[in-house]
């Protein structure tokens, strides 16, 4: 398990990304990636270095914690359960 | 790797040759993602072709010593180039490959390279058209790079053993640290 995976973690930065009105290719543009980033990213395959990370936090109005935390994790966990159910 | 080289020269450090090498032979990459993957992809594919080439070596030289020898030390030569290389350039950045277990004792190498140069040397007589009897140069040869498989197979196995009793220990330590925050 290289430092490219974030081994399925799930992270906010898709619902982020949504409620700021801010497509993937902008939020790239933003923090200067390429959109297969972003993509990664959101859907846990790639955990972005630090520096990444607060770079989209800061485009997102939001903090890493609220992220990338276990908070952020639980929480759409339990969104998705609730939608599965 | 290009950015460490570049930062060293500004802070007014020297430069190595291997820097040099590093930075010239660096691809160009979009963003961190790219170069991850890419380094990962890139150390993959040295280690296969490394592989390669010692395992080509022994074929040519199984096949037809006295014609391919001269090939055969080229494909070994750059193998071992290559793994040099990569371990100085690696040093250069403060990351040591070198394991830290002490596999196997200098009896137990002696004792395998024996064992394989015995066996690879009766194999050799069976294979037809061979024209490799009795060259100490080439069995001491063989013994070599059979130390360095033999060594490098130990180790990977006694890594893997480290590897899981650690992953063990970690997903103890996990529990402990839920069971606290429960």
């Amino acid at each position: 398990m290289g430092r490219t995976s974030a081994a399925g973690r799930r992270n906010g930065v898709r619902r982020a990304r949504i409620l700021a009105d801010l497509t993937q290719a902008e939020l790239a543009a933003a923090v200067d990636v390429t959109r297969q980033t972003i993509v990664a990213v959101e859907a846990g395959d790639y955990a972005p270095s630090v520096y990444l990370a607060l770079a989209v936090c800061d485009r997102l109005g939001t903090t890493v914690e609220a992220l990338f935390g276990r908070t952020a994790r639980e929480s759409i966990s339990r969104t998705q359960d609730k939608e599965r159910s | 790797m290009q950015s460490r080289g570049t930062s060293d020269w500004l802070r007014g450090r020297s430069m190595s040759w291997v820097d040099w090498v590093v930075a010239l032979s660096s691809s160009q990459v979009a963003d961190e993602r790219q170069s991850a993957v890419l380094g990962q992809v890139s150390s993959a594919t040295l280690s296969m072709m490394i592989r390669l080439n010692y395992t080509a070596g022994l074929a040519f030289m199984l096949i037809d010593n006295k014609r391919f020898e001269p090939c055969v030390w080229v494909f070994w030569a750059i193998a071992l180039g290559a793994q040099a290389f990569t371990k100085a350039a690696t040093r250069r950045q403060s990351v040591d490959f070198r394991t830290r277990i002490k596999v196997q004792s200098w009896g137990g190498i002696v004792f395998s390279s024996i064992v394989f140069g015995t066996i690879f040397v009766a194999l050799e007589r069976l294979v037809p058209g061979s024209r490799w009897y009795g060259s100490w140069r080439n069995d001491a040869l063989a013994g070599a790079v059979a130390t360095v498989v033999w060594a490098v197979l130990l180790k990977r196995r006694q890594n893997q053993k480290h590897k899981a009793v650690l992953l063990a220990e970690g997903t103890m330590a996990d529990a402990a640290d839920e069971s606290l925050d429960a």
